[in-house]
């Protein structure tokens, strides 16, 4: 760029504002091919081909549209059934299991603590028998089923529960396609419980899934990273993909010490991104944590295979950039925010309903939500062409300064021994609070404008309608009560001891869950071995 | 008034606006509590025990009827009704009568100024001092 045209572009721009990405990095008014000065195609390479910047298959979505994965999950095993089948008659390709907070934290439906939050947030499953009535009907050998059990203490038993229904549906592990989030973080940094486990012990707990499929689910995704979690609790897009590859880096590193090769259990590994506002980002990082991720398995590790070396990861939208305020502006936002995953190549996509901010979606909302991801992939015609920003002089640049500040933060997590001690010694708590502070604070500021919250806000703000889960303790208490009668106790003490001796002696606890949970042992019995092993934990906050 | 209790009810999972108003308080000068995860019984049970000036809980969860309907109640039942209480999240607009009337003194949702809640604090403060 010559200097006048340089001056031109700069000349009258608006002193008083900085034009910067919501990760923080200043943007220019213009790029043109001075901005990449070093750039050449072929190392940038075309999509299918390494460093897989551009997409991971050379096609992308002329053969395969990424999956509809919309989250569903409400109430009873029954009732989240019914909604399960009815996404699918409505054209959902994925089934995306979320759990109520007693079944994410390993409590039965009877417990006091579960008052309250029982089936509210996610469906309650107490036992094998719920995992039987919430597939009911629904063919597990052909859907891909995504199990939100987001925290490793009950991501072993629940996962657990779902293999051993397979098996008595008479259903092979190996047919069965799908992912857990499995993720120690989710337990230890990014959400609070009364009793957390130890950071190492929750870690030890989700890697013995990764282990575990490696041979017997071999089509299973054991572990999801869940960048997005990360991401709503505050963090910018930068963090969010350095958390998951400092993340990804600790499983990498544990496995191997258990004598796998990177080969063995890498092209299985997955992740969960976020899809913010800041339009171009989002579709930048996507792209530099699909080489980052190249760079770490090869270069580092020395992975040959493919499917190692590529990154495959699901997208939800921004739940925490939806407001309350005039709820049906969310419904434009989650579709700019589901278009820049399809431009930045996703496997499979969650589009948030617009009634995100206020309560679970109702089914209207839900169905508004996937209907988006329809019109996008049939309406479009955005998904022809893949990676269609690639070669912009703007994204590139981007996706380059994404690259350098992701690989930084990887360095400062390991500078401080790795993931597991990054959460034991807080930092990761402290990255989290401050980045969450400082947007607050531009919000607060209205430095960071949003649209109906802090402009444009009606003062007089209709009602819409809120979906109400339905009230399910007498019909856990009653399933588990038919449970507690009808099963072997002494078979369930003996294999809950078994899990016990599995803990102690710092073996695999995956076989040892799966025979308890299949003598019908309850999610809370499982569970409560671990946390009297290793709970009261406290988060460093 | 120097004491704020802050926690959740129940097994709401979400720690980020909890965090931020403990900043905000304590940025203030503010002592805050920070109790985590509790049952209303527990919840009480800390209440009891550091004597606060003021209570919040911060729920969004969706389950803030049935579990601050019991607390509220065990509050009055051990006499500590004076202590005003806060509630801050997702609380549908349809929900902040029925959470008044059950004695909780503000809701806070989404949107609001975290000025609102400074304001209220010092409006505590006074009225302390005067009674």
């Amino acid at each position: 760029m010559s200097q006048s045209q340089q001056e031109a572009l700069f000349k009258n721009q608006d002193q008083s504002r900085s034009f910067t990405s919501k990760s923080g990095i200043e943007l220019q008014p213009c790029y043109a091919p001075d901005s990449l000065p070093d750039f050449d195609y072929s190392q940038l390479g075309y999509p299918g081909s390494p460093p897989y910047t551009r997409g991971i298959y050379p096609q992308m979505y002329r053969n395969q549209p990424w999956t509809f994965r919309q989250l569903a999950g409400y109430g009873s095993a029954e009732d989240t059934n019914e909604r399960y089948r009815f996404l699918i008659a409505n054209g959902a390709t994925g089934i995306n299991g979320v759990f109520d907070y007693p079944t994410l934290r390993g409590y039965n439906s009877d417990n006091p603590v579960a008052e309250g939050d029982l089936g509210q947030g996610g469906v309650a499953v107490d036992s094998i028998e719920d995992m039987h009535l919430l597939f009911k009907d629904i063919p597990i050998d052909e859907v891909s089923v995504s199990l939100v059990v987001c925290n490793p203490v009950m991501a072993v038993p629940v996962f657990a529960m779902y293999l051993a229904m397979a098996e008595e549906r008479g259903i092979p592990w190996s047919s069965l396609r799908g992912t857990n989030q499995n993720d120690f973080l989710m337990e230890t940094a990014i959400t609070t419980a009364p009793v957390i486990l130890q950071p190492h012990f929750s870690f030890k707990l989700s890697t013995d899934i990764v282990e575990f499929c490696t041979g017997q689910v071999p089509r299973w995704h054991p572990i999801s990273y869940t960048g997005y979690n990360y991401r709503e609790s505050g963090v910018n897009a930068i963090q969010e993909v350095g958390i998951v590859m400092a993340n990804a880096i600790a499983t990498i590193e544990e496995m191997l010490k258990r004598g796998y090769q990177i080969d063995d259990f890498a092209p299985r590994l997955s992740v969960f991104f976020s899809s913010d506002s800041d339009f171009f980002e989002e579709v930048a990082k996507y792209r530099a944590a699909r080489r980052v991720w190249f760079n770490l398995m090869s270069a580092s590790y020395g992975a040959t295979k493919k499917n190692s070396q590529t990154l495959r990861f699901h997208v939800q939208t921004s739940g925490a950039s939806l407001t309350p305020q005039q709820p049906l502006n969310n419904v434009t936002r989650s579709a700019f925010q589901a278009l820049a995953a399809v431009l930045g190549g996703a496997q499979s996509i969650h589009v948030n309903g617009y009634d995100e901010a206020l309560a679970i979606p109702t089914e209207e909302a839900a169905i508004v939500a996937l209907r988006t991801q329809q019109i996008i992939l049939h309406e479009t015609n955005a998904a022809y062409t893949a990676d269609p920003l690639g070669g912009s002089y703007f994204v590139e640049t981007l996706t380059n300064k994404l690259e350098k500040q992701i690989n930084a933060f990887v360095s400062e997590v390991t500078a401080v021994g790795g993931m597991v001690a990054a959460v034991e010694t807080g930092m990761i708590h402290d990255v989290i609070s401050q980045a969450a502070n400082e947007h607050f604070r531009q919000v607060r500021s209205g430095e960071q404008k949003v649209v109906g919250l802090n402009c444009f806000k009606h003062d007089d703000e209709p009602e819409i309608e809120i979906f109400r889960a339905p009230d399910i303790l007498e019909k856990q208490k009653q399933k588990l009560s038919a449970l507690r009668q009808s099963r072997d106790a002494g078979a369930v003490e003996v294999s809950l001891a078994k899990v016990k001796t599995a803990c102690l002696e710092e073996r695999n606890v995956m076989s040892a869950v799966l025979e308890a949970v299949k003598n019908r042992a309850t999610l809370e019995e499982v569970c409560n071995v671990f946390r009297d092993y290793k709970g009261g934990w406290r988060l460093p906050i | 008034m120097r004491k704020v209790l802050l926690g959740k009810l129940g097994l709401d999972a979400h720690w980020r606006g909890a965090a931020v108003v403990a900043k905000y308080l304590m940025d203030k000068g503010y002592e805050v509590v920070y109790v985590g995860n509790q049952t209303p019984e527990q919840m009480v049970e800390s209440a009891i025990q550091e004597d606060p000036s003021l209570i919040g809980v911060s729920m969004l969860s969706g389950s803030h009827i049935l579990l601050m309907s019991k607390f509220m109640q065990l509050l009055q039942d051990k006499e500590m009704k004076d202590i005003p209480v806060v509630l801050g999240g997702t609380i549908p607009k349809q929900d902040k009568a029925k959470l008044q009337e059950l004695g909780v003194a503000c809701v806070y949702t989404p949107g609001d100024s975290l000025d609102t809640l400074g304001d209220f604090i010092s409006g505590i403060n006074v009225n302390t001092v005067n009674s």
